[in-house]
């Protein structure tokens, strides 16, 4: 592979990790809230 | 826009430049096979440095419930330990591609690739066993005494191992004069604080969740309709 493409992905691989996961605890955080609001909207 | 929001953008900002410098600042490193590839290690190592001190305030957060009974100090324990998880997967997979370049293999079975190997399958035996203990207390008690158990492992295979043993990685770099370039030092330091503030905030957000997961399971279940039986099925 050429070197520097494979330097490339690099920092691409960690932001896509850490975003990735950021992303994801977002997502949980968000339908938790909608559904404890749901349920207290009952 | 609130302060913690601000804050957030900055740290986007922030390791967005770094990662450009690295690009356009550092200078290919000399010595290495492939001297362009060698600015990966300005990614790999704050990784590699995340991956231990999420697995210690692991530690730490067990020993803190240990001694207070505290279900919070629980919670910061398993998210410490899903955030260790985390950077150890982006260490070995920013490393393997750093090995493919310089050394000619993804993997070379080097003592410390072995050694994030063996951390990685003790630590997954901390989220089975988190898994496996439906009762709370218990759970908690019992991943707060393994998580005691794994760290002095991990010190060993992250900190001990790799000095004994022949190995393809260089020790020492990261402080001495004689170790990396003080542009690489600059770079690889200035990463380690933009993830490390990104770190923070993964962590409060994972505690977030852990939380409402809590509010959630005190909510009286609504459903108390029973469980159909199967036909046939002895109960």
């Amino acid at each position: 592979m050429n070197p520097l493409l494979t330097y490339m992905i690099t920092p691409l691989l960690v932001w896509a990790g850490i975003f990735g996961y950021l992303f994801w605890l977002d997502m949980r955080v968000r339908a938790l809230e909608k559904r404890l609001d749901e349920e207290a909207s009952r | 826009m609130t302060n913690s929001t601000m804050g957030k953008a900055m740290t986007g900002v922030w390791i967005a430049a770094v990662t450009v410098a690295a690009f356009l600042w550092l200078p290919p490193a000399q010595g290495f096979r492939s001297p362009e590839a060698a600015r990966m290690v300005v990614f790999h190592v704050p990784c590699a440095i995340l991956t231990f001190v999420a697995f210690l305030l692991n530690a730490a957060y067990s020993w803190k419930y240990l001694r207070s009974r505290d279900p919070l100090s629980d919670g910061k324990a398993n998210a410490a330990a899903e955030l260790g998880m985390l950077f150890a997967i982006l260490a070995t997979a920013t490393g393997s591609l750093f090995a493919l370049e310089q050394w000619g293999s993804a993997w070379n079975w080097d003592p410390r690739e072995t050694s994030i190997v063996i951390l990685m399958l003790v630590y997954a035996a901390y989220f089975v066993l988190r898994g496996a203990v439906e009762e709370k207390t218990k759970r908690a008690r019992l991943s707060a005494a393994y998580a005691l158990l794994a760290f002095p492992a991990m010190v060993f295979l992250i900190w001990i191992l790799p000095r004994i043993v022949e190995s393809l990685h260089p020790t020492n770099t990261l402080f001495t004069r004689m170790g990396l370039d003080v542009t690489y030092r600059v770079t690889l330091w200035s990463f380690f604080a933009g993830l490390l503030a990104v770190f923070v905030w993964m962590f409060r957000l994972r505690l977030r969740v852990e939380q409402l997961e809590a509010r959630v399971r005190r909510q009286p279940d609504e459903d108390t309709t029973p469980e159909p039986v199967l036909t046939g099925e002895q109960r």
